[in-house]
This record gives C-alpha cells, sequence and structure tokens, in this order.
C-alpha cells in the first residue's frame, strides 16, 4: 500500500509547489501606496484566518504563514517566499492555500494530463470537474480534498485534506480566494513566521517506527511470541514483528509485508493485483512455506507529519478502487471492499478494509497489517503506539 | 482552406425555397454544425452535435477532423443558465476536463450578451482560449481565460448552408482586445443574431486561430414536410440534407441520426412508397472510383434506414458517381452541392 499511495499521491499531486517555480508578478499592481510593501504574491493574503477557522472549526493555532506544501512530510513547515501558505489549529487540523501567480493553465493541463493517465490505467477515479460555479474560470477537485481553481492565467489550489471541509467548503474558500488575486487582503504573513517555526516545532519527531510497539506491546496482545528483532524497513516508515501464531496463514521468509494468504478472495486479489499493476507495483500473497514454522508477521507503518491528509487522500483512493467513484470511501464501497469506519479506540479515524487498518491522530497516521486482527486488538496496538508517538 | 468543406461530403440542397428573412435556428437536439477551419498546414472541420437537451443544460458532442481523418471525440454540458446570461465562452478541450465548466458557454455567446452588443454596442466577455503558438490547444501553455470587451462594428450576413440551403445568416461583427497577464489577443468574431442559440458563425484570433461555420442541420418539422410533399409529387425526386459521410469514405457518421430519424418515419408512414436511394460524387477522382463510391454511401443510407425500421423491400440502391452533377464542379460549393443523396419515389411520369 504505501508504494500505491506514493504513485497515486504523486500523480494526482502536481501541486504548484513541486514545479519549484518562482511567482511571477503579479498582473494588478494597483495596490495602494501605503500597502506596497505587502509582497503581492503572498498566499496568505487571499485567505483570512476567520474564514480557515470556520472551515476547520477552531481557532487557528498560529497565524496563517508561508510554508512547505501539501505533499510529504515538511507539509507546514515553514518556509519564507514560499507560494503555499499553512492556516493549522490547535488540534492539528490545517489547510493550505497555493497561488501560482502566472502559468496557471499550463498547471491545470499538466495534472489533467498525468492523472488522466493514471485513471485509464487504474480504471479508478482521481479528479473531476465541478459542478459548482463561482469566480473562477474554471475549475478541477483532486481526491475529492484540492480544489483547484483557474481564472485568467492564475491559478489558486486549495487544499483542505487536512481537514473535514465538504466540497461545498472548499469551493466556499476558492471563491473568496479567487475574488482577491487582483486585491489581496492586508496581511503580512511573514510576522507570524516565528511563532510559526515554535509552533511546527512542537510536532512529534520523525523517529523510528519500531520504537512505537516494542516486542512486549506486540506479544501481550497477540500473545505469540515476536522471534528476534523488529525490523525497520531501508524508509524508516515501516518496522515488521514477526510472531508464532495459530492463524491459518502461514508465511515464507520473506514473505513479510505480503497479502497473508487467505485474506482477500480470488476476485479481489484480481483486482487488487491489476490495480497495483497498473501503478507499476504488486500484490502478491504471501505464500505457505511447506514445513515452515507457524509465524505470521504484523507490519506497522507510520507517517509522522500529514497524517490527516495522507489519511483522507488514501481513502478515497480505496473508494475509488474500489467503485470508480470519485467520492471518499461511502456506504456501498465501504461494503465492496469489506470495510469499516465503525470502531472504536485511541484515533481520530480508522478504517479496517480487507487490505489493512488504518488510523489516524493529532496529524499522525499509523497503519497495521494484516488486516485479520481483531478489533480490540488493533485498539490494544494503537493504544500503545499513539501514547509514543504523541509523548 | 484548400478542402473547405472536405469532410462534408453528401450534400445538401433540399428542394426548398431561400427564405432569408426565416433564418431563426432552434436550439434543439439533434443539431449539428460544422466549423471549418486551418491551422499552420492542416485543414481541420469540427462536427458539433447536440445531443441531449433538458430543462437545466444542453450537451454538446464534438467530433475533431483533421484531413478528413477523425482525431477525437468528447462531450461537453453547457447550463441553460449559461446560454442565457453566461459572460465566459471556453470551447477548447484538455485532457482531464470534467464535462462541464459551470459560468461558460462553449462556441456561442449568451442570449445577454448578444443582447447587449445590440443594445449598447459593445459587451464585457471572457474567453477562454490558447496563447499563439499553442497549436491549437496542444501545446504546454494550456488554457488561458482572456478578458475585455468587445464592440460592434457592423451588421454582416454570413453565408453557410442551413439545412441544405444557402443562407445569409444575420450576424453581428464585433472586434475587441482581450487580456491575461500581460498577454493580449485580438479577436474578431461573427455572432449569429438568433437569440435562441447565438452561434459564433466566423472567428478569427491573432493567436492563428481562424475558423467558420458552413454548414447547420437541425431537425425541422417544415423541412421533414417539403420532403414529403416533393417525394409525394410528380416530381417523385427529393434531396437529402443532413447526411455526414468522411472523406472519401461510405462510412456514415453518427452526426446524420437525426435526419436519418426523419426520413425513416417519413417512409414507415408511407410504406408503399418504393424509393430508390441514390448516391452522387463531384468530379475529384476517376469515374469508376465515384461510381464505386456513391453506390456504397448509396447502400450505406439504405443501411441505416433499414435499421431506423423501414422495410428493406421497400428500398434499392443506385449510385450514378460524377455522371448527373447539379452544379459546377469547377467551385467549392458546387462540388458540394454535387456531393449528395437523393431519394426517388416510383412513380408513373
Amino acid at each position: 500500500m504505501r508504494q500505491l499511495s506514493l504513485i497515486v499521491l504523486a500523480a494526482s499531486g502536481l501541486f504548484i509547489t513541486a514545479c519549484g517555480q518562482k511567482p511571477a508578478e503579479p498582473a494588478a499592481a494597483s495596490a495602494p501606496a501605503t500597502k506596497a510593501a505587502l509582497d503581492g504574491n503572498d498566499p496568505c493574503r487571499l485567505l483570512s484566518a476567520a474564514e480557515a477557522e470556520a472551515v476547520l472549526a477552531a481557532p487557528l493555532a498560529v497565524a496563517p504563514y508561508r510554508s512547505y506544501g501539501g505533499i510529504g512530510d515538511r507539509a507546514g513547515l515553514p518556509l519564507e517566499g514560499s507560494d503555499v501558505c499553512w492556516y493549522e489549529a490547535g488540534n492539528r487540523r490545517n489547510l493550505s492555500v497555493t497561488l501560482t501567480r502566472s502559468n496557471g493553465g499550463s498547471v491545470m493541463k499538466g495534472v489533467g494530463q498525468v492523472t488522466d493517465t493514471v485513471e485509464k490505467n487504474t480504471k479508478a477515479k482521481f479528479q473531476d470537474g465541478t459542478e459548482l460555479a463561482g469566480e473562477w474560470d474554471e475549475a478541477k477537485v483532486m481526491n475529492g480534498t484540492s480544489f483547484m481553481a483557474l481564472r485568467g492565467d492564475s491559478l489558486v489550489e486549495i487544499d483542505t485534506g487536512g481537514s473535514e471541509a465538504t466540497p461545498a467548503q472548499i469551493g466556499s474558500l476558492a471563491d473568496a480566494a479567487i475574488k482577491r488575486l487582483e486585491a489581496p487582503l492586508p496581511y503580512d504573513s511573514s510576522l507570524s513566521f516565528k511563532a510559526a517555526e515554535a509552533f511546527y516545532a512542537k510536532r512529534p519527531a520523525s523517529g523510528d517506527p519500531c520504537s512505537l510497539l516494542s516486542k512486549a506491546d506486540v506479544e501481550a496482545v497477540l500473545g505469540g511470541a515476536v522471534q528476534g528483532e523488529p525490523q525497520a524497513n531501508s524508509s524508516g516508515d515501516e518496522c515488521i514483528y514477526t510472531y508464532a501464531t495459530t492463524r491459518n496463514g502461514l508465511q515464507k521468509a520473506g514473505d513479510q509485508g505480503k497479502i497473508p494468504k487467505g485474506t482477500l478472495s480470488d476476485e479481489e486479489m484480481k483486482m487488487m493485483s491489476e490495480f497495483m499493476g497498473a501503478l507499476g507495483g504488486s500484490a502478491a500473497i504471501g505464500d505457505a512455506a511447506p514445513g515452515a514454522t507457524a509465524t505470521d508477521t504484523l507490519v506497522l507503518n507510520v507517517e509522522w507529519r500529514n497524517g490527516y491528509r495522507l489519511y483522507r487522500v488514501s481513502n478515497q483512493m480505496m473508494g475509488s478502487m474500489g467503485a470508480g467513484l470519485g467520492a471518499e470511501m461511502g456506504a456501498a464501497e465501504r461494503k465492496a471492499l469489506g470495510s469499516s469506519s465503525a470502531l472504536t479506540g485511541p484515533w481520530d479515524h480508522a478504517q479496517l478494509s480487507k487490505v489493512q487498518f488504518s488510523s489516524v491522530r493529532s496529524d499522525v497516521q499509523i497503519n497495521l497489517r494484516p488486516a485479520t486482527l481483531k478489533p480490540e486488538q488493533y485498539a490494544a496496538l494503537m493504544t500503545r503506539a499513539y501514547e509514543k508517538a504523541l509523548k | 482552406m484548400k478542402t473547405l468543406c472536405a469532410l462534408v461530403c453528401i450534400a445538401l440542397s433540399a428542394s426548398l425555397p431561400v427564405r432569408a428573412q426565416d433564418t431563426a435556428i432552434p436550439l434543439t437536439k439533434g443539431l449539428v454544425y460544422v466549423y471549418s477551419g486551418h491551422n499552420d498546414t492542416v485543414d481541420w472541420e469540427n462536427l458539433i452535435t447536440i445531443t441531449e437537451l433538458t430543462a437545466a443544460e444542453v450537451t454538446f458532442g464534438v467530433a475533431w477532423y483533421h484531413e478528413g481523418k477523425l482525431t477525437g471525440r468528447n462531450s461537453r454540458r453547457v447550463r441553460l443558465e449559461d446560454m442565457a446570461s453566461a459572460r465566459r465562452s471556453n470551447d477548447i478541450f484538455q485532457v482531464g476536463d470534467g464535462s462541464i465548466f459551470p459560468g461558460s458557454t462553449m462556441s456561442n455567446i449568451s442570449t445577454l450578451l448578444l443582447q447587449e452588443l445590440k443594445d449598447k454596442g459593445s459587451a464585457a466577455v471572457v474567453l477562454g482560449t490558447v496563447p499563439a503558438g499553442d497549436k491549437g490547444g496542444f501545446g504546454l501553455s494550456g488554457r488561458k481565460f482572456y478578458r475585455g470587451e468587445i464592440k460592434r462594428v457592423a451588421s454582416e450576413p454570413i453565408s453557410v448552408l442551413v439545412n441544405g440551403v444557402k443562407r445569409a445568416l444575420p450576424s453581428i461583427h464585433t472586434r475587441g482586445v482581450l487580456e491575461v497577464g500581460g498577454d493580449q489577443i485580438n479577436v474578431e468574431d461573427w455572432w449569429f443574431d438568433n437569440p435562441a442559440f447565438p452561434l459564433n458563425l466566423r472567428v478569427t484570433q491573432t493567436n492563428g486561430r481562424q475558423s467558420q461555420i458552413i454548414r447547420i442541420d437541425y431537425p425541422d418539422a417544415k423541412v421533414e414536410a417539403a420532403l414529403k410533399t416533393t417525394l409525394a409529387s410528380p416530381a417523385c425526386r427529393a434531396e437529402l440534407h443532413g447526411i455526414y459521410f468522411n472523406t472519401g469514405s461510405a462510412f456514415l457518421l453518427p452526426q446524420s441520426d437525426a435526419t436519418v430519424q426523419q426520413v425513416a418515419a417519413l417512409l414507415k408512414a408511407n410504406a408503399g412508397w418504393k424509393i430508390t436511394v441514390e448516391g452522387h460524387t463531384d468530379n475529384i477522382g476517376t469515374a469508376a472510383a465515384n461510381l464505386d463510391l456513391s453506390q456504397r454511401r448509396a447502400e450505406a443510407v439504405r443501411a441505416a434506414l433499414v435499421s431506423a425500421g423501414v422495410s428493406p423491400s421497400q428500398l434499392s440502391v443506385k449510385g450514378f458517381g460524377l455522371s448527373k452533377p447539379i452544379d459546377s464542379n469547377a467551385t467549392l460549393e458546387g462540388r458540394a452541392r454535387n456531393r449528395r443523396v437523393e431519394l426517388a419515389r416510383a412513380c408513373a411520369k
């Protein structure tokens, strides 16, 4: 899932910051003399704190500031001169505004082309036009969480993946931002930069994924002895525990991370294989080894930052995969994928599909595979993991 | 423009009198209009069909042809409220586009803007197009939306084949300089003075774009009645309009559907008629090739009519090739008229 997520994120997120373009000068240079010192390309001048707070349903922890964009674990990291503005509440719910002052049409076209290719190969749906009318000349919704609005040749992207905003709310934000392209708010985001750095520094630091669950934690919940030491993967976002099991699904050494035998039906496995194959990845079932020791693997995946957005986007991706829809996972898609969100535990949101258990809390996302544990086992493991991640 | 009307192979002229004063064209399902243009070295045509019309939206199906070959298809929905009052138009298609652009029309201005041009002589507009050098939307720059004012400079008729009849459609000729981010574009348009559907009949832009509508066909009860009257008359013969083939091919394009359905309804209601579907061509190519093409096209029309429910025993076919021109083959327009399908009813003369 990790590889799949990254590919889709990359495809769906040819975000403006990725272009590395220094914004051009604004077309309209008619700002009042008293505001001449304000940066006309400051994206924080497009949306007020109050407007963001209304959507985040919480007060901002720090005044809007310029930062890295909405993809990757640097999202929200203060960055002077950036074309991204970050709005984050004390509970880590967040949204961002990205401004591409010129060549926005080119960005819009590029995103459409790349995503269209992915969609054709996967038969899923990650982008859509929008039925909403506004001050924009054209608009596109990506992953159900990112609203791209073009006016003239200027592009404004409102990314609400880190919030629970509805499409209509995103559209209202985009409308407000677009209206200010030629008359930005009298706001200087540089004044909040130091406070933003201090706020950002309070985030959980990235660390060893194996630090979140000890051998004893796993053994206490799963009942079998963990063999050897937990192993972190090379990218440092997963920890693999091999443990004794009585489950009917033995795996050979080297099959860690694969989908355990018996997890998916043949039809479900075919769908998963086609989807992964189209993205250049693979979905393999761990094989039983003749005479193998009765062991299984538990894989913990953690995203220390930007977890709300990752959770929501992967949720949308799973929904698309299950039903070919652009919508986030709804009841029909959950049924198709055997997913459930009716889980009780120490998280803000959680999903249990036939592929994995996924959860998020305070912008940290933690996933577990396999998906065959009991709900109370996930809750027990996540209680320990979040205690350590958020301490 | 070397092959103006190259795609529109069959023709066109029903035996109806020209009614210059009767130029209103409704926004109706089945309406087909054809833009012809030239980019760099490529002749192209766009066939645009109204495929759906509801109380809220109109859906346009678009097929692009370059040098007579189909290069793409797409569709777009437009809200009727935008047909009435939008200031923005956008007829550029890009990969990954949604099916609708709320707030925009496609290849027409809104009724409101037409009225402003007539009343005030100017209108503020937003035009979605591609900048110079973008090769008609295939370049990297993507669609930009230019803003500015267009001003009426004249009222001029534009000649268009409408349901097979050459008509001088009234138009409002406008000019304007539109701008986005310092990039300017000069636009010159001829808007059909037709409040129900103010089509852009002709456009010239400094981004190299030039095109004009050469043909409009739409379901019209008067035309259907005239077809019946003509076939029933001692002449026993009528030309068909609204039939579209690929260049040099007998493949009947879906834009012909409305006409096929109309004719089928007429023939089913007159099951006693014995009809010969006749194919005719211009004089481009050898006589043998044209004879073969005209025969195959006549057969294609017959097959479509049979598929629409006409009894096979009611229909026969005959190709005449280039042997029976009704106009000069020395002109584009004359050749277009010579490329035609006729229906001939067996009757005593």
